[in-house]
């Protein structure tokens, strides 16, 4: 089967630092596939350049068949791939409601007889758990609230992949099982989940493949259990014994 | 009828019997609220990029300077009125869309510059197409009284250009904009078409400029670059929609009225200072008034009141 989202041999780098080099990777449709990897990794820049907000120096981005990279975030967005935040970016003077109608109305493939929107709209709030104020301006939400506006976004654009991330990452431990169940849920109707997470918990738990990147290398794939035994993650997470000596 | 809707079409109502007024000074008296539509026009429709876009293009007037002579060149042509209006409209609103490119690429403080010093280009290109506009020496059209219809028509500019705000504001293009106003990056990941959403706006707010433009030579019969494309008349638009409230649909209306009495009444004998005093305003309305005259307590509670203040988004 042609995976949902695929990479070749993908480069980019910003004058002399190579942020990803030479990166191949496969999303399987309807998977939730991790992307982990040590600060400065390459991780969000990876998620920049699938979302066609950075165009990478080399290799492909493949939708399907289809070569995306190079398109603007705009279209990207338009043929199935959501994106949320790493630091939440709502749109903070405009009302959580609008800030739901702009993804409804210019981020999905085909747009939605204007009849149904405002159903649509309550809908996505509602599984967000935002119905209560949805004229309240987004500045005046909290954190956890925030996050679950990124999600809401996303979703409004009836997204056939989401990149989440770190939308577990900062929230109580209740909270992030509550998240969790959220992606889960995405997941079970169908939404490919693309995930950049610090919190081992929530990637072991949730992911069915995992991407480990390193320096701009990718070092490790595989399932769950693999990546906690490979040499070379735990390497790179926690440094050679030796070097530490 | 609700309140709103009362008062509106009071105020209309009084605004069209008034030139049949007979008075001594009835022109003199047509002609201050001729000035006074055209600052309306001018404040209201730079607002559409501003208050609702958030892009601050001090080069606004380069509509109006653009409207005033295409209009003035075309009539001399021998075109009549309404063809002449029509076609000067239409240069201003090409001008807009061939701009919007190289300017919209540029964001913040790099845009506002940009703009500004578009006013300075576009009136040195004026004064030097001699053969087409007359240079320094300025544009003559034939002269004649024309304060009725100028009058009638620039009210109907007003009308329009406040209900076409209004309608914007509310369309799917108008949402558009405020996300871009809000993170221009992140409306595009949302599929927004930023470069054809800004154009468009920009055209938009370029449609009443032009026109008023063209009424404003037609009713004065003579135009010079150092009129249409000066400081004073640059500033002055953006220093009302500032001071009126930026993003209500009321405030450029407010601060036209406003700063234009202020400026009657009291600034007459001022005339060298004034586009420092619009610089000045501008500054200080954004030090310690950020929201403008119409979302003070005391004023929005009144506007509220007639129902005059929309919710924003």
């Amino acid at each position: 089967m042609v995976p949902i989202l695929s990479a070749q041999n993908v480069s980019k780098h910003f004058r002399g630092l190579e942020a990803l080099s030479g990166v191949d990777f496969q999303v399987a449709e309807g998977s939730i596939t991790s992307v982990i990897g040590p600060n400065g990794a390459g991780k969000t820049t990876l998620f920049n350049v699938i979302a066609g907000n950075q165009a990478p120096n080399g290799g492909q981005i493949r939708f399907r068949e289809r070569v995306i990279s190079g398109l603007a975030p705009n279209s990207i967005c338009r043929l199935g791939i959501a994106r949320t935040y790493q630091n939440v970016r709502p749109f903070l003077g405009l009302s959580v409601w609008n800030n739901v109608k702009v993804a409804l109305l210019f981020g999905r493939r085909e747009p939605l007889p204007s009849a149904r929107e405002d159903a649509e709209i309550e809908s996505v709030l509602e599984f967000a758990q935002l119905t209560a104020h949805p004229a309240r301006k987004a500045e005046t939400l909290t954190p956890l609230e925030r996050k679950r506006l990124e999600i809401a976004r996303a979703l409004a654009t009836d997204p056939e992949v989401m990149l989440l991330d770190e939308i577990v990452a900062g929230l109580s431990p209740a909270e992030a099982l509550q998240m969790m169940e959220t992606i889960r849920v995405l997941n079970g109707r169908g939404i490919t989940i693309l995930l950049i997470e610090h919190v081992m918990k929530a990637v072991m738990g949730l992911s069915s493949h995992i991407i480990v990147l390193h320096h701009g290398v990718k070092i490790a794939e595989g399932a769950p259990k693999d990546i906690a035994r490979d040499q070379e993650v735990i390497r790179a997470y926690l440094g050679d014994a030796g070097e530490e000596g | 009828m609700k309140t709103r809707h009362v008062l509106l079409l009071s105020l209309l109502a009084a605004l069209l019997l008034l030139p049949l007024v007979e008075a001594e000074a009835r022109i003199y008296i047509l002609q201050i609220f001729i000035f006074l539509f055209l600052n309306i026009v001018l404040a209201q429709s730079y607002d559409i990029v501003d208050g609702a876009m958030g892009y601050l293009n001090l080069g606004h007037i380069c509509f109006f300077a653009l409207g005033a002579y295409s209009f003035g060149i075309l009539y001399n042509a021998g075109l009549a009125f309404p063809l002449a209006l029509g076609l000067a409209v239409a240069v201003v609103v090409g001008f807009a869309g061939a701009i919007s490119y190289p300017f919209f690429r540029l964001r913040g403080a790099y845009f506002a510059l940009a703009t500004f010093g578009l006013v300075k280009l576009m009136e040195h290109i004026t004064i030097n197409l001699g053969w087409l506009t007359g240079g320094s020496n300025g544009l003559k059209i034939d002269p004649a009284d024309r304060s009725m219809p100028v009058y009638y028509i620039s009210l109907a500019v007003v009308v329009a250009v406040i209900l076409l705000s209004w309608r914007v504001s509310r369309s799917r293009l108008g949402l558009a904009m405020n996300a871009i106003r809000e993170d221009e990056e992140v409306a595009r990941d949302f599929g927004v078409p930023a470069s054809r959403v800004k154009a468009q706006a920009l055209m938009i707010s370029a449609v009443f400029p032009g026109m008023i433009g063209a009424v404003y030579t037609w009713n004065v019969n003579f135009i010079d670059p150092n009129q249409v494309y000066g400081l004073k008349i640059a500033l002055t638009p953006i220093a009302m929609a500032l001071l009126g409230g930026s993003g209500l649909l009321v405030g450029p209306v407010i601060g036209a009225v406003f700063l234009y009495l202020a400026e009657e009444l009291l600034w007459t004998h001022l005339a060298h200072l004034q586009g420092a005093i619009m610089g000045l305003v501008i500054v200080l309305v954004g030090l310690f008034m950020p929201g403008g005259l119409a979302r003070l307590k005391g004023v929005a509670g009144l506007l509220g009141w007639v129902g005059w203040l929309e919710e924003e988004r």
